[in-house]
């Protein structure tokens, strides 16, 4: 469950707002991402050195994040790959090298899309956590790539059980956020 | 610290669930769309049959290893004059004196390309060094 939860976490790290998060290119969703891992290690197509790497579930994780990169980003090539065959057919040698160095229009778009969707959602989690110190604090650290609950503890001074506590909180409205401004 | 944007820093916040409960982790899965409960039947019937793959490529792999150990004591690569060394060889490698001594005999002759009646009386002498074959030979009894 851990495995599919993290699996569901990097697929949303490629998924557009528009995309649904369940369906991923050549129809996988981050369930079969996360059972392909396991049954990777288990079959031994993926070799898994315990001495080495003691606990599984961090490299099945691994597994799981190396999958997902190359699932996109064979995606990617697939739709870069057909731009010269475009381009190719309006005759445009100029056209071409331009493409290559600069975004696309499309490029520029997808990223302006995503600073403001990025700019929307910290607005809306820095409202939703407005008045709550440890919120607040939590937020901070998140910003700052703060993101393992021992790291936090260390920069809050916080125990440890009140930084899970307080990650629990945190993360109930993250999903709440996170998920109604991935069905609008 | 900080080298990678929000999103990126929330959603690996987000991946990590030290801390949570097993109901805390079901719960969100569920928020996620994820069945829970379904999940875990599906888990165990990917072990299930992973375990079962693997369990046959062990035997088919533990099958190719006797007949081409069992083809170099055909060849003429072995003396013919030690039948009975040979025929209590056969016996470990079949598993007749348990898996341990299969299994070292078995990464014992992998390493070799000829045997001399030395090599097979050594072996045998490593294993009942190692109580690997009296043992079970004893258990036979």
């Amino acid at each position: 469950m851990d495995l599919v939860n993290f699996s569901i976490w990097q697929a949303r790290k490629y998924v557009g707002k528009t995309d649904n998060i369940t369906q991923l290119p050549e129809g996988k969703t981050p369930e079969d991402i996360a059972f392909g891992a396991i049954e990777k290690v288990w079959s031994k197509t993926r070799g898994w050195d315990p001495e080495k790497y003691p606990d599984l579930l961090t490299h099945l994780k691994w597994i799981v994040k190396s999958d997902m990169q190359h699932l996109f980003s064979s995606k990617r090539h697939q739709i870069t790959s057909r731009i010269p065959q475009f381009v190719d057919r309006i005759e445009n040698d100029a056209v071409y090298c331009e493409m290559d160095q600069e975004p696309s229009v499309e490029e520029q778009l997808i990223s302006k899309e995503k600073e403001e969707k990025e700019k929307k959602l910290k607005a809306e989690l820095a409202v939703a956590v407005k008045g709550d110190e440890e919120l607040e604090l939590l937020l901070m650290c998140i910003e700052d790539g703060i993101v393992k609950a021992e790291a936090i503890a260390l920069e809050t001074n916080w125990d440890i059980t009140r930084v899970y506590n307080a990650n629990k909180r945190f993360r109930r409205l993250a999903l709440k956020i996170l998920n109604q401004s991935n069905s609008m | 610290m900080k080298n990678k944007d929000f999103t990126t820093s929330l959603y690996d916040f987000m991946a990590d669930t030290e801390g949570l409960t097993k109901e805390d982790i079901i719960s969100e899965l569920e928020v996620s769309g994820v069945d829970a409960k379904s999940l875990g039947k599906k888990i165990s019937k990917l072990v299930n049959r992973c375990s079962e793959d693997r369990r046959l490529a062990w035997r088919i792999n533990a099958k190719q290893k006797r007949a081409e150990i069992e083809d170099l004591f055909k060849s003429n690569k072995v003396t013919p004059s030690f039948t009975n060394l040979k025929q209590k060889m056969l016996d470990i490698l079949s598993g007749g004196y348990g898996i341990e001594a299969s299994s070292y005999a078995e990464a014992y002759f992998r390493k070799k390309g000829e045997l001399s009646e030395d090599d097979i009386a050594s072996l045998i002498k490593d294993l009942e060094n190692l109580n690997l074959l009296e043992e079970n030979g004893n258990k036979k009894e």
